[in-house]
């Protein structure tokens, strides 16, 4: 950042405001939220309702999901991408693989339907993005849900890109039910205090997803799958 | 696109827009859409007033404390890793952003939608300097395969072009042998630009609110080419406008939602990206550089002064959803890269009046866009402030105009001028011949008076005026009464 | 109740009836009318195109005939609109006058406005034969936010049929001088808002506004001589179907 013309531009600005000797200050106070409605909305909804909610809005969005437990996650993975035409698979190297027996079930599976890959960020840039541009299916595990818009949060990491929810033509999101929110609030609220509390290893990249990229851009046309996934599946795991 | 991509006369571009069936007809559809849409999300949040009361509060204690803001943010993009650069105006903006392409030795990038890179004319500026730019939202991709035909929209720019045309378009120059399905054809797009996506090497994004408490950019989209160019291409350009700022998440909890129930009637967009610096050392994608251009370009001359409540606006569209004057002349009636009511107000203050003095004049104050909008901008009212200064400020409207609007006001203030100057037996039948004829000059600015244009009837005039009929009446009455 | 009447310099040149119509309901509710000889014209048509300076002969003659009055009761919204809620800022420099326009702004009502809110009354005894649909003008109902007022009323009319307009709320294109300045655009308007009363398949055209009304009606007589309508559809002033008997 070039000092001086920082200086200049926010000088210009706080000239405009009309600030004493055009100084920018160095403290504002806080905007006051209480006023706002977005606190207290569906705070009175039960966890079940809540979910009940989550799955509503995935079936107006045109987003499928399925319900499933722990110990049968790994079976309702492999049953989704035969479900959705098999092909090579991109999955993340993250903890829960192991905890939920992804990668056993995944190396027993004898299919020559479908092949798995690994993201591996040791391999580098190119072979990863082109593992997850020649795979039909990627797999990610959200940190949170939301059930007003039936929307996942999902950030990226050095073992789980950014490429693994784009690239492929099917994306499938891992998403424990206990961690649906009701809305954006809570997100936000969320993701402020990760940001808060350790800003060097806030995630680079959060993205909320709402089910699979579309377009109306002919004609106001609905078309699903313009540059990112044509289909999602959210596996809920209770 | 510069911001002004079409410089001829208000009247001949009205004319033009007026003329083209298939676009006032999309235009039309859309609004009809959008309309419909954005009740339903909206109706479906009660309190949405207060929503609406506190998202323009925040707008403005944004910018009461832009400095401080705009500080923040840069301080804490750039601890998260990025390249922050100060950008005066469109000039400063394309050179820096050449700068940079030029040190990566760029040829080719890839751009997802963002209307502040066509203020400044960044295309213009790249191509000119031999870099291959690729937009990637299929409206854009489709107006840019057209030779860069101008939006309509700011939301859906391509809405003026019809599938046939779409399909002709990327048959001439693309080679495209499918049908006009537009499924078809989007997902012809798709495989087209994905090879861009993973050849370019830069990205560039605009971005919707930038977060000062962490420095983050964020980008709303439903196609996923922002996160396409945010996520693949080695190197990643973002373009910030000054006003974009929210000081924390809490705030852009707030401003997202009024953006996307606001614009196209959706409680979400189906990806909102939120980028803080590069990627992490030892992420395989993602950016490894992020350059973040803050860009003022007038927004300044804006600030602390009578019109800075536009710069509350979030380019959500709702005005232009809901205008009826845009509805019929289409976004192409601006000529500015921002149409609709936001456009009317916004486009004068960046190019002057001698430019876009006539803008403010297309619309009739019927307030609502005013109404539909998320943030509580008073348009209509702005756009009478902008008529209020080149008539009465700076004086620059056509002498005669003022002239008649002075004698009529004259006639209009006084009992006897005006029962002199509107006698009906006088003009009455002057007026059904359109004002032609030798009726007085001054008439000619008033609604009836001047003209009822070739296309409306007047009924029959009474010769009596109500003053006089009233008289009889009251004469009548007191009588019964005595 | 004493009210001054606030006629609209178009009733006065050219809808005496409409004019006349509004003073018999009033004065059958038992209101005691004054009209000011000396009214013309509130001067909107000259804000709205930004000539404030030439406005304020009209601005001054308009508080000079109605400061004294206890209520100001108009015939059209958008007048109405002008006195209570602009002329603050058309004055805002001239402390004097701005304190006599603020202290009339605070008596000025729209005509379905002050008949339901002020006298209380919703039903004023009118019958009234025919299929009617109402079209909201954008002063008296988006700015001022009189909405309820005129369905009130209407919905006591006897013998009356009310077809909801779509988009009633939709500019009809008139806008003052806006029809002049921009006199094709405001064609397009108008007649798109034209075919959708035709489409409603009522035979007359409602609202409280005369300017509208009259955009309206012109544009509803000519598509009817050019055959596009296929029946004669009239604009009426509410005041006039408040009148019918």
């Amino acid at each position: 950042m070039d000092a001086a013309k920082r200086n200049e531009f926010i000088g210009r600005l706080s000239r405009a405001l009309g600030r004493d000797n055009g100084a920018c200050p160095t403290s504002v106070p806080d905007f006051d939220y209480s006023k706002g409605p977005q606190e207290t909305m569906y705070s009175d909804l039960s966890r079940d309702q809540i979910i009940t909610m989550f799955k509503e809005e995935c079936d107006r969005n045109g987003t499928k999901y399925v319900n499933t437990t722990p110990d049968k996650l790994a079976e309702t993975v492999i049953k989704t991408i035969e479900d959705w035409g098999n092909g090579q698979v991109i999955y993340p190297n993250v903890p829960e693989v192991e905890q939920y027996g992804l990668d056993k079930a995944f190396a027993a599976d004898k299919s020559d339907a479908r092949s798995y890959v690994q993201w591996d960020a040791s391999k580098g840039r190119e072979a990863n993005i082109m593992a997850a541009q020649d795979s039909a299916v990627g797999i990610t595990f959200a940190i949170g849900g939301l059930a007003e818009t039936a929307s996942i949060v999902q950030p990226s990491t050095i073992d789980s890109g950014r490429a693994i929810s784009l690239l492929p033509n099917t994306h499938i999101a891992i998403l424990k039910t206990d961690s649906i929110m009701p809305r954006t609030t809570q997100a936000f609220e969320m993701l402020g205090a990760m940001q808060k509390e350790d800003p060097a290893n806030f995630p680079a990249n959060v993205v909320l997803i709402s089910g699979p990229s579309n377009t109306a851009d002919i004609e106001l046309i609905r078309v699903n799958g313009a540059h990112g996934p044509l289909q999602v599946t959210y596996i809920l795991v209770d | 696109m510069a911001l002004i991509y079409d410089n001829r006369p208000y009247k001949t571009r009205i004319k033009e827009c007026l003329a083209n069936d298939f676009a006032q007809k999309a235009i039309m559809k859309a609004q009809d859409v959008f309309y419909e849409k954005r009740n339903n999300v909206v109706g479906l949040v009660p309190e949405w007033l207060d929503f609406r009361a506190e998202a323009a509060s925040l707008r403005d204690h944004v910018l009461n404390n832009l400095d401080y803001y705009v500080s923040q943010f840069a301080e804490n993009a750039e601890k998260a890793g990025a390249h922050v650069y100060f950008a005066d105006d469109d000039k400063d903006a394309t050179s820096i952003a050449l700068e940079i392409l030029r040190k990566k030795e760029a040829k080719m990038i890839v751009k997802s939608k963002t209307i502040l890179t066509e203020e400044i004319a960044l295309n213009e500026v790249l191509e000119e300097a031999g870099i291959e730019v690729n937009e990637t939202d299929l409206a854009e991709f489709i107006l840019q395969t057209a030779d860069c035909n101008p939006p309509s929209h700011i939301v859906v720019p391509a809405l003026h072009f019809e599938r046939t045309r779409i399909r002709k378009t990327f048959a001439e120059k693309l080679g495209y042998t499918g049908t006009e399905d537009p499924e078809e054809m989007t997902h012809f797009v798709r495989k087209l630009v994905r090879e861009r996506f993973l050849k370019a090497d830069v990205g560039v994004n605009g971005c919707n609110f930038a977060v000062a408490a962490s420095g983050t950019c964020t980008i709303v989209s439903n196609e996923g080419n922002g996160r396409m160019s945010s996520s693949i291409p080695k190197t990643q350009m973002i373009f910030v406008g000054t006003e974009r700022i929210v000081p924390d998440f809490k705030a852009l909890d707030i401003m997202m939602e009024m953006l996307t129930r606001s614009a196209t009637g959706a409680k979400i967009s189906n990806y909102f990206s939120m980028m803080t610096g590069p990627a992490k050392s030892g992420e395989a994608d993602g950016p490894e550089e992020t350059h973040i251009i803050i860009v003022d370009n007038g927004r300044s001359g804006i600030l602390g002064g009578e019109f800075q409540d536009m710069l509350r606006c979030i380019r959500c569209g709702a005005c232009m959803n809901i205008c009826p004057v845009y509805r019929h002349i289409t976004g192409h009636g601006y000529g500015s890269v921002y149409p609709g009511p936001m456009g009317a107000v916004l486009t004068p203050l960046f190019v002057g009046y001698e430019v876009a003095g006539d803008l403010p004049y297309a619309s009739t104050l019927c307030g609502a866009c005013t109404e539909n909008c998320p943030v509580a901008i008073p348009l209509h009212e702005l756009l009478m402030k902008h008529r209020e200064i080149q008539a009465d400020v700076i004086k620059t409207r056509p002498a005669a105009e003022k002239a008649a609007y002075t004698a009529a006001a004259k006639v209009f203030s006084n009992a006897t001028l005006f029962d002199l100057g509107t006698k009906a037996g006088a003009i009455g039948m002057k007026m059904i011949a359109n004002n032609e004829g030798n009726m007085p000059e001054w008439t000619k600015v008033l609604p009836v008076l001047g003209g009822w244009t070739q296309a409306k009837e007047m009924g029959t005039l009474s010769i009596k005026k109500f003053r006089d009929v009233y008289a009889e009446h009251e004469k009548k009455r007191n009588k019964e009464k005595k | 109740m004493k009210i001054h009447f606030f006629q609209q310099c178009l009733i006065d040149m050219f809808y005496p009836h409409v004019g006349m119509a509004g003073v018999h309901v009033l004065e059958n509710l038992g209101c005691e009318l004054t009209v000011p000889k000396k009214q013309v014209c509130c001067g909107q048509m000259f804000t709205n195109s930004g000539y404030n300076e030439a406005a304020m002969g009209a601005i001054k003659n308009t508080i000079e005939c109605f400061e004294n009055a206890e209520y100001v009761v108009s015939m059209s919204g958008s007048c109405a609109f002008a006195i209570r809620d602009e002329y603050h800022h058309f004055l805002k420099d001239q402390p004097e006058w701005l304190e006599r326009a603020d202290r009339l702004s605070g008596k000025v009502y729209e005509f379905t406005d002050f008949i339901v809110n002020v006298l209380g009354v919703e039903d004023v005894g009118a019958r009234f034969n025919e299929t009617i649909t109402y079209h909201t003008s954008c002063h008296v109902t988006r700015l001022m936010g009189i909405k309820e007022p005129p369905f009130k009323l209407l919905s006591n009319v006897k013998d009356l049929t009310l077809i909801d307009l779509p988009r009633k709320d939709r500019c009809c294109g008139f806008g003052g001088t806006f029809s002049v300045k921009n006199a094709e655009l405001s064609e397009a308007m108008s007649r798109e808002k034209a075919m959708e009363i035709a489409g409603t398949g009522a035979n007359v055209v409602v609202g409280s506004d005369q300017a509208c009304l009259m955009n309206m009606a012109g544009m509803l007589d000519r598509l009817h001589k050019e055959g596009v309508i296929n029946r004669r559809i009239k604009a009426m002033h509410i005041a006039e179907i408040l009148n019918c008997r």
